[in-house]
């Protein structure tokens, strides 16, 4: 062998050695206190299936290596975590050391969370990473209980090769996507939307309805905390959010009993041209079970129903510490580990494992970085348009309670076709009870 | 030791058991029930109240007394239809016949299946876009393929009576089947003889020895159906709209959803309280009068 092909035989080797490496050689310490003060500490955490924190499991051995902390992943399926999370924390367990909450629940958790801002202080970390509407997502009162290690953007997901021959632009305007909707539904037979009215869902088909409710320059309740979400623009936007099923009849005529699971799989499996949704659907229309080839699925930043400014939706799922942890400072070590800009990158960098491979992440400059975006196909780039302007649902310990009267409202509305502006003002009288009883049981 | 001490030695376990896991849970509620309490405010009891939130749920609360209406609604037909189907099926499958004994395992298979498993694969089956209620119906009536059920208040609620009646017909089909293997075969011979048909036989000598029997399994399915709440978690969550919220599901979402727990507690309290009063007013009327 010459001297030459030694080399690049050797290099090669190397080079193939390199990614043969566990991920987790890979990984760079995150302001870790040194000296393994805290080895020997076993913590638990609390969360829902998600493939990001699969991913985020492979990369443990080198956190623990490093810290000598052991870490155990425990989880909760997403329609009983908050339950769980309620059964340990008003118990008094101290069984989960952390746990991931939903912003909408951090009113009514806020008790049983641990603040962090004496932490974030002493460790330089700096909460401008994230885009403002995670950060507030994880504050409340003015504390800050946990960090957006998960936080979910819409984006609007369109069948391009339906779009093309029906020779439309996907829609940034909730105008356009009527026109589109029913050019596109025209043209190919396809529904034009799909859309998830269905109620018990988490609310989920609230979250295009707030799109309508904000855009329209409505909101849930005002400064004095009466109903809001009555008045004209209220039912304007409810009455437009309705009737892309009821009078434009450019949804999926399944969408009244869709949920967002439903939803997505009616877009996968090519029963619709355009959703609007949270992020992280990307990879289930791309995915091995979809019908859809890659190259069909295109995805545009989520449209603004009143103008170029109208609030988008974004929910954020941070990570706790929990008040009644017995390790709060191990537990603030992994949390600062997990949350790192650097594993964060690797992650969604990492496309080697589908059951892995994962889109999510919630700091500024992942979203602007151009390797992310080159390995996922601009997908961050785009999600931080959707992020300009957008909010979260309405933190307040009585949402569950209003929430729930809400999404029975859509739900009402779309399945017995009862007038809009009848149904909201019924709500509104329902969710005065519960405003009024939220300071305590008492009737004026 | 003399016998009467005895006796309330050996019973004395058992009532401290049914004391810890009965009479203390009951005592602790009615003691929510009394408080203002919140989860969302504190993680103990908090101001007592007195009877105010039974005051609010029984004159303020319209949703309340809806959510009454609702299950009264799933209730009375989901009894009658089960202990119906469930009384025809074991007639039908008495005996000791290979073929009676495999159907009677086969329709078994439902009742053995978890409540919250079947609210889920219901809701697959009747999904209008893939699932398989919609398949066979665009293969047999095309014109109702389609359909939203469970976004339509009325079909909503027809689908969780008859998927309760499937999940518990067949339990009540192997009660009467084995009630009805207990009749005197005698009294049945002689109806016969005397030239009395089927219809006869059933209505004048097989019901009337089979009440008590009926009567436990009218109570047992009456509170079966007053608790369900599996079905409505999973199925349709208690909508469209309201049209399936049912007081066990409004409990539970006042509790652990909402975090009411003095609230939550008042409505499970007058729940029981009617579940114990037609308990007490089925064992004094019914199975008394049967006895």
């Amino acid at each position: 062998m010459k001297r030459r092909q030694f080399l690049q035989t050797a290099g090669l080797y190397a080079g193939l050695g390199g990614l043969a490496l566990p991920p987790w050689a890979h990984a760079q310490t995150a302001g870790l206190r040194s000296g393994k003060p805290y080895a020997g500490t076993q913590l638990s955490i609390m969360l829902p299936p998600a493939s990001q924190f699969r991913a985020q499991e492979k990369y443990l051995p080198k956190f623990e290596e490093e810290t000598g902390i052991k870490v155990a992943y425990q989880y909760v399926p997403y329609g009983q975590l908050l339950e769980k999370i309620t059964t340990e924390t008003v118990g008094g367990s101290s069984a989960y050391d952390m746990f991931v909450y939903q912003d909408s629940w951090l009113a009514a958790l806020s008790n049983y969370l641990h603040p962090l801002d004496a932490e974030l202080r002493a460790d330089n970390v700096d909460m401008n990473r994230y885009p403002a509407v995670y950060r507030n997502g994880c504050r409340i009162n003015d504390a800050t209980y946990g960090l957006p290690v998960r936080a979910h953007p819409q984006l609007l997901f369109y069948r391009r090769d339906l779009y093309e021959q029906a020779n439309v632009a996907p829609p940034a305007t909730w105008d356009a996507l009527l026109s589109a909707g029913a050019a596109v539904q025209k043209q190919s037979g396809v529904p034009g939307v799909v859309v998830d009215y269905v109620k018990g869902s988490g609310f989920q088909n609230l979250w295009l309805w707030f799109n309508c409710l904000w855009g329209h320059g409505s909101d849930v309740l005002d400064a004095d905390q009466r109903p809001l979400f009555n008045n004209e623009a209220g039912a304007a936007a409810t009455q437009a959010y309705v009737d892309l099923l009821l009078k434009q009849r450019i949804a999926n005529p399944g969408s009244s009993q869709f949920n967002e699971y439903d939803m997505v799989n009616a877009m996968a499996q090519g029963n619709g041209a355009t959703m609007m949704v949270w992020w992280w659907t990307y990879s289930v229309l791309t995915g091995d079970r979809s019908r859809l080839k890659p190259e069909q699925v295109g995805f545009a930043p989520m449209l603004r129903v009143g103008g170029p400014t109208s609030p988008t939706v974004a929910t954020v799922m941070p990570f706790g510490i929990a008040r009644q942890s017995r390790h709060p400072e191990a537990a603030w070590e992994f949390l600062k580990w997990v949350s790192s800009p650097e594993l964060e990158k690797q992650i969604v960098c990492d496309k080697s494992d589908p059951q892995t491979t994962d889109i999510v992440a919630t700091q500024t400059a992942t979203y602007q970085d151009a390797e992310v975006n080159r390995l996922n196909n601009g997908l961050h780039a785009t999600a931080l348009q959707s992020l300009e302007h957008a909010r979260t649902v309405p933190q307040m310990a009585m949402w569950p309670q209003v929430g729930t009267v809400l999404e029975s409202t859509m739900s009402e509305i779309v399945s017995t076709g009862k007038p809009v502006k009848v149904a909201l003002d019924e709500a509104a009288a329902q969710v005065e009870r519960i405003v009024r009883r939220s300071g305590g049981r008492r009737r004026d | 030791m003399k016998d009467r001490y005895l006796k309330y030695m050996l019973l004395a376990p058992a009532l401290l058991i049914c004391a810890a896991t009965l009479f203390y849970p009951l005592v602790q509620s009615l003691n929510y029930s009394l408080h203002d309490w919140s989860l969302a405010r504190a993680p103990e009891p908090e101001a007592f109240i007195g009877w105010a939130n039974y005051v609010d749920l029984l004159w303020y609360d319209p949703e309340f007394l809806g959510s009454a209406w609702v299950t009264l609604v799933f209730t009375v037909p989901s009894v009658l239809l089960t202990i119906g189907i469930a009384m025809g099926m074991a007639l039908l499958l008495a005996g000791d016949g290979r073929l009676q004994i495999n159907a009677r395992t086969l329709l078994v298979i439902p009742f053995a299946m978890s409540p919250a498993l079947i609210g889920i694969s219901w809701r697959f089956m009747l999904n209008p876009e893939f699932g398989a209620v919609d398949a066979v119906l665009k293969a047999l009536v095309p014109g109702w393929s389609g359909a939203p059920v469970l976004a339509d208040p009325t079909l909503a609620m027809m689908a969780l009576i008859a998927v309760d009646v499937w999940h518990w017909a067949p339990y009540f089909m192997l009660t009467f089947v084995g009630a009805l293997a207990a009749l005197p075969q005698d009294t049945l011979d002689a109806a016969q003889v005397d030239g009395a048909g089927g219809m006869r036989i059933f209505f004048e000598i097989m019901l009337p020895q089979l009440k008590p029997v009926l009567a436990i399994a009218i109570l047992l399915k009456t509170i079966f159906s007053l608790k369900m709440l599996d079905q409505v978690v999973t199925m349709t969550a208690g909508g469209p709209g309201t049209a399936t919220d049912t007081l066990p599901h409004m409990v539970y979402s006042t509790a652990f959803r909402f975090y009411d727990i003095g609230y939550a507690s008042a409505m499970a309290w007058l729940l029981a309280v009617v579940m114990m009063a037609l308990a007490l007013l089925y064992s004094r009327f019914v199975m008394g009068r049967s006895a």
